[in-house]
């Protein structure tokens, strides 16, 4: 069982940070205790959250906690916010982004060679929204910019790390006969 | 031949041919390269013929399978001097296969990305200032840094419904935001500076404001962790 002493701080921890949200290393200092203490914390408080219907869950990205309201009051909250319909990314953004994701660091070429178009505009335009970061040069000729994904990526996603990106469908057994197949196309 | 014009936006040559196998319903793994070239060249051509405006990556894509067409045709004599970099069946087919991994995850993220949107959080309410000085300028971080303000600004005023005309210069706010720097005496925080400013067009003019002082070296910037510090420039 949980000290709830030490529950009790987690929260209100979590919830002052509001949406900047913080680390899971921080927290352990704070509160000096082991980050895994940290971790059931959040997990008895999210747990109890549930069991009340509350408005607020505790989610983790990138080892950063934040506090935010449940999905179920996101229309009235809109309408309070005056918000318009919910800004989304476009299919080329998150081509993109995917491409990055899950190829990072990758250069800019390997992006256009994928995708077949080109992608400078669209690659300035996720550095701004501060989806992707240049991640250093890649050691060939030109020595072109790397690119990689950001936290703000993972929160967006709402990953807790880049390992719990959805598995990409492996591409079928049949990969092998299919290169001596379209050969004789 | 007859041939239906989907109007439909693609994000490229390689997903316009994804959208011709599945609309011809080829085969990926078996793909038959020449009748995928015939489609997407008879696609092109009814495109142009509707005056629509082909991108030139459109073009090049059909360059490269022309070519390959074309090679086809000729009896194939492997040279040793024969190592250009032309495109091959292979590398088609796997770029699409990538490709159409790819696109499927974008769908995934999309969703991932909708789920998320429907999570609001609060402003933060502490904000341990630490002042160490670092000097580090990256463009970067100040539009980070603009952004922040404005989606503060816009939480913390979510039912302003306003119409006037206000016309603001920047030379005049750079007078004004020197005069705070030299009250102050010291670094501030830009966070420091748009809590004077009572409106967006404010914000935004102090914005290029301070873009311009930093050009003219009249203000240096600091950058520590989220934080920008300003201070007047010694030099």
């Amino acid at each position: 069982m949980m000290n709830p002493i030490l529950i009790q701080q987690c929260e209100a921890l979590i919830y002052m940070s509001g949406e900047e949200g913080v680390t899971k290393e921080s927290l352990a200092m704070i509160m000096m205790c082991a980050p895994q203490d940290i971790e059931a914390c959040v997990e008895v408080l999210n747990t109890r959250y549930g069991e009340h219907d509350s408005a607020f869950q505790i989610i983790e990205t990138a080892d950063t906690y934040k506090l935010v309201t449940v999905s179920a009051v996101h229309d009235i909250l809109a309408l309070h916010l005056q918000m318009k319909a919910t800004s989304s990314l476009s299919n080329s953004a998150l081509e993109t982004l995917a491409i990055i994701a899950y190829r990072q660091p990758c250069t800019k070429s390997i992006i256009e060679q994928l995708r077949g178009v080109n992608v400078d505009m669209i690659v300035r335009k996720l550095v701004a929204l501060d989806l992707i970061q240049e991640a250093g040069r890649e050691n060939t000729p030109g020595r072109p910019i790397l690119y990689e994904v950001t936290s703000h990526f993972l929160d967006v996603f709402h990953l807790a790390s880049l390992q719990s990106l959805p598995t990409l469908k492996p591409i079928e057994s049949e990969e092998k006969d299919l290169y001596v197949k379209s050969e004789t196309a | 031949m007859k041939f239906n014009v989907t109007i439909a936006s693609f994000e490229g040559p390689l997903d316009l041919m994804l959208f011709l196998i599945k609309e011809k319903k080829l085969d990926l793994f078996d793909l038959n390269i020449s009748v995928l070239i015939e489609q997407y060249e008879a696609f092109l051509n009814e495109m142009k013929e509707m005056k629509f405006e082909i991108a030139t990556e459109y073009i090049s894509e059909l360059a490269g399978l022309i070519e390959y067409k074309s090679k086809q045709l000729i009896p194939q004599e492997k040279s040793d001097f024969d190592t250009d970099a032309t495109e091959d069946p292979q590398s088609i087919v796997a770029r699409l296969l990538e490709y159409s991994t790819v696109k499927e995850a974008s769908v995934t993220l999309k969703s991932m990305f909708e789920e998320r949107s429907k999570h609001f959080t609060a402003i933060s309410l502490s904000t341990p200032v630490q002042v160490e000085v670092c000097y580090d300028h990256d463009f970067n971080d100040l539009v980070k840094a603009m952004n922040k303000v404005l989606i503060r600004y816009k939480l913390t005023t979510p039912f302003e419904i306003k119409t006037t005309f206000k016309e603001m210069s920047v030379e005049d706010r750079v007078d004004i935001i020197l005069m705070f720097a030299k009250s102050k005496g010291r670094e501030f925080s830009l966070d420091e500076l748009f809590k004077t400013c009572d409106s967006l067009e404010c914000m935004i003019v102090s914005f290029l404001a301070i873009l311009d002082c930093i050009r003219l070296h009249t203000l240096d910037y600091i950058h520590m962790e989220d934080t920008i510090y300003l201070k007047v420039s010694e030099a």
